[in-house]
């Protein structure tokens, strides 16, 4: 048989495109028409591309993954829609169509609250009233408050992967590092600044200690790993929630699970000084940490060791690497990471530490590896993105009453399409270069 | 051949002479940790403290006095059971029995400690022991599920989703179809289609094993609360599949302490029996099993003979998808009688921990998951009798000992070789 030079899917993610604009163009919402534009001509010039080693031979498979989690949700939106099927036979297309549109204004929905209303935006600033800018601004500092914790923790696995480490356990060294944060926040008196660098560096250390336990393990013991990183996933959080519940950082007289607020001393201070405004210095940090760790990894002899070893332990091995040592400090660096994505949370957005310090951060810095192709750069714009969604869910839910929680299962959709380049392939007919974020190769000890 | 004498031999290979050390160091720590215990029961407890155990349910035919034990004697007990493990561990380092000491010496002391904590308290024995067994059974469900996966080569990281998914479906099916034992049907087929998920993405897709797994359980997390949230609460008459109740076995069920726990519980306890069994079996002692284990220690060798690697390895992930199911279904059908968000609560993991403490063997998965399910009732029951003591230690316990024994601390357990790797069949 000939092969098409087009998939199936991209026929019908043209068709349905379409329908969106049309959609979007009647309601008026014109950002949710541009963005989407935006996206259909990125994809149009991405599979007229040919394969290879350029910038938008790269994006194919993350952007291809990305629309792909979406088409599905959407698939799951309507079909979860109890009156779709109340509707349907007595007017199939009608209904299609109406589901199609709750889908489109759902997904617009999104993009507006993750990225505000340019309208307002101008509005606000010309009549430059302190408080309607703040509220204008309000959902891309969102965006970006939700990006800063993503950033570090999406780095910890990013250098873990290149290093061949699967560490999934940056959850847990996201607690730790909180809870190291949060107790100097409330309990060592410091001055100003110097609070803020002793808590930091508190978080830090506490991630890296919680990641050091699995890579002195596997260096000494060959101990896998995402076994031991799982099981630390759930001590770490047992941790937290006695610590929580203990005079230790739970207020006097306290009942629930929520710390005692840190110092002022101790707090990151915000970015810009607007009413509603929340985005603050972690997101700098994060953007440094992001620089060091493109440093590190592709312009030190310690980061060509992790890559090295990463791509080929044996022969890094024969080449006088001492593979343990690189396990071990590679860990360190990816749990010190998350551990600041945990102080950052605690010390910049929340100032107190509760159960739900990361909504599953640890999980979503997986997807962002291997979206940003575990480089540094990738994986800031990979949390972006991710920030975005994190942003705009809560006004989705409440304009369209569409459960948050389709985002999570989004999330895991983008990680299984970015982590299947064959699926993606067969889906769209399309030619993936061999260079797509690939998983490390790690010459997996047995259990 | 003892191991004293093993080590007197220049032959010894690295992994043999570290397995007996470790069983040295084992021997050591069972020893100090039994002396720490009959200390602590000379000096450290009040003479005359008894902690009165009921051992019988207010409502059995057969009624015993209460089993008062005194919190000394018990603790000296275990201190003694502690030695005599220590000099088991010590006559033969390298014993392959190892985990069995482990269990027994993690056990009597963990009962002492309960005794030592409760002393003055009426606790029922009883009680305790029919939570540890319906907290263990979904961790061997789950135990057996990863089993069945890892046999063929495959780490299934999946289960917790899957569980969590198949208690989902087995809630709305059973409510649908108004019967709980047609949600269970349900459960376990959407149990068994996501194991064969897993295995398109791992074999076809060459989707790495720990990714695809994760992806798993995170869209189990999302779809579920998604589901919840969109649908079951609007409609909770889709959320109310029925309870599947208990099924006594006569006479059997009467005995004092063991029945109520070991023969009075819901058509899930006697499967899991069976289940254990015939696993047991099937995998030793059948040609599947042998062909099941030869693809997961070395599926080229396995393919070498006339062995189809990859049809083995999508049904091992499709049994094992079930199984998980099954889980699912338990927790929906026998505990709480509706879906809840996030109900799995970790028990897909802690039955991975159970696999790789039970050595990749059903009977082990079941003496770890008693071990675990111990530990969870204890904390359970520590928290309605009114004991202000952290519990944390008992709710970390199934993680810390997982990962103990991975590391092989202080023992050695070996799961099958080609776990993690894809196979290309050419």
């Amino acid at each position: 048989m000939r092969r098409l030079p087009i998939g199936p899917a991209t026929i019908l993610w043209t068709i349905v495109a379409i329908a969106f604009a049309v959609q979007f163009a009647l309601e008026g919402a014109y950002i949710a028409l541009g963005v989407e534009i935006l996206v259909g001509l990125v994809v149009l010039v991405l599979s007229t591309r040919p394969q290879g080693r350029t910038f938008l031979g790269r994006l194919k498979l993350p952007v291809l993954a990305i629309i792909s989690a979406f088409i599905v949700g959407g698939v799951v939106l309507i079909f979860s829609d109890l009156e779709f099927y109340a509707a349907f036979p007595g007017d199939p297309l009608g209904t299609l169509a109406a589901s199609l549109g709750r889908v489109g204004s759902a997904y617009g929905a999104l993009i507006v609250g993750a990225l505000g209303d340019p309208g307002k935006i101008v509005a606000a600033l010309g009549s430059g009233n302190a408080n309607k800018i703040g509220i204008a601004f309000r959902p891309i500092s969102e965006t970006l408050l939700a990006t800063t914790p993503l950033i570090l923790a999406g780095l910890a696995v990013a250098v873990a992967f290149r290093s061949g480490i699967f560490n999934i356990g940056a959850e847990g060294q996201l607690k730790i590092g909180a809870v190291f944060a949060v107790w100097v926040g409330i309990w060592v008196p410091l001055p100003g600044p110097l609070h803020i660098l002793a808590a930091l560096a508190a978080g830090v250390i506490g991630g890296a200690a919680w990641g050091f336990i699995p890579g002195i393990l596997k260096a000494k013991t060959g101990a896998h790993e995402v076994i031991t990183t799982i099981m630390l996933n759930a001590i770490a959080q047992q941790i937290m929630l006695t610590l929580l519940l203990s005079p230790i950082l739970q207020p006097e007289g306290g009942t629930t699970p929520i710390s005692r607020t840190v110092m002022d001393s101790a707090q990151l201070p915000v970015l810009l000084d607007l009413p509603k405004i929340r985005v603050h210095f972690g997101l700098i940090i994060a953007l440094l940490a992001a620089v060091w760790t493109s440093w590190l990894m592709f312009r030190t002899t310690k980061g060509f060791e992790f890559r090295a070893a990463g791509l080929n332990p044996r022969a890094a091995g024969y080449a006088g690497m001492r593979a343990g040592r690189t396990i071990v400090l590679a860990m360190i660096v990816s749990g010190g990471l998350a551990g600041l994505a945990g102080a950052s949370e605690v010390l910049g957005t929340t100032h107190y530490l509760s159960p739900t310090i990361s909504p599953g951060y640890g999980w979503d810095a997986i997807a962002l590896a291997l979206l940003g192709g575990t480089r540094p750069s990738g994986v800031v714009i990979a949390a972006l993105l991710f920030g975005a969604l994190r942003a705009g869910g809560p006004s989705m839910a409440l304009a369209t009453g569409v459960p948050i929680d389709l985002l999570a299962f989004i999330s895991a959709l983008v990680i299984m399409f970015v982590a299947a380049p064959r699926l993606v392939r067969e889906i769209y007919r399309v030619r993936l270069s061999a260079t797509a974020p690939s998983t490390p190769q790690v010459v997996e000890t047995p259990l | 051949m003892t191991g004293a004498r093993m080590a007197d031999e220049t032959t010894m290979s690295a992994a043999d002479r570290r397995a007996h050390n470790n069983g040295l160091i084992r021997a050591a720590i069972y020893a100090a940790v039994g002396l720490l215990a009959v200390f602590v029961g000379l000096f450290r407890v009040p003479a005359d403290q008894l902690t009165a155990y009921k051992v019988v349910f207010e409502e059995s035919v057969i009624q015993l006095p209460d089993l008062s034990l005194p919190v000394g004697g018990t603790y000296m007990v275990a201190g003694v059971v502690g030695l005599i493990v220590a000099g088991l561990q010590f006559t033969s380092p390298s014993s392959v029995s190892w985990r069995r000491l482990m269990s027994v010496v993690l056990f009597v002391l963990a009962f002492a400690v309960l005794t030592g904590i409760l002393g003055g308290k009426t606790p029922s024995l009883v009680g305790l022991m029919s939570a540890t067994v319906s907290f263990a059974l979904p961790i061997v469900f789950a135990g057996l599920a990863a089993i069945l996966a890892e046999r063929s080569g495959v780490m299934n990281i999946g289960i917790e989703g899957i569980i969590l998914l198949g208690a989902a479906a087995t809630s709305i099916g059973g409510s649908l179809l108004g019967n709980p034992l047609a949600g269970i049907a349900i459960g376990v087929i959407s149990g068994l289609l996501l194991g064969l998920l897993l295995a398109v993405l791992a074999i076809r897709y060459h989707v790495d094993q720990v990714i695809a797994g994760t992806v798993l359980n995170l869209a189990a997390a999302g779809i579920t609360t998604f589901m919840y949230t969109r649908i079951l609460q609007v409609k909770p008459d889709l959320n109310q599949p029925g309870l599947v109740g208990a099924t006594p076995i006569p006479f059997l069920s009467e005995i004092p302490m063991i029945g109520p726990a070991l023969f009075n519980g819901s058509f899930y306890l006697y499967a899991g029996y069976i289940l254990i069994v015939i696993m047991q079996l099937a995998i030793y002692r059948t040609r599947w099993g042998l062909r099941l284990r030869a693809v997961g220690e070395n599926p080229k060798a396995a393919a070498t003979i006339g062995i189809d690697v990859l049809r083995i390895r999508y049904r091992a992930l499709a049994m094992s998808g079930a199984v998980a199911g099954f889980a699912g279904s338990y927790l929906v059908v026998v505990s709480t009688g509706s879906f809840q968000i996030g109900m799995s609560a970790g028990i897909g993991f802690i039955g991975i921990a159970a696999m790789i403490f039970g050595g990749w063997n059903p009977v082990g998965v079941a003496g770890a998951a008693l071990v675990f399910g111990f530990a969870r009732s204890a904390e359970s029951r520590l928290g309605t009798v009114g004991v202000d003591v952290p519990t944390v230690f008992l709710s970390i316990l199934p993680y810390v000992v997982t990962i103990i024994v991975v590391a092989g601390l202080v023992g050695r357990v070996r799961g099958p070789s080609s776990v993690g790797q894809p196979y290309e069949q050419s």
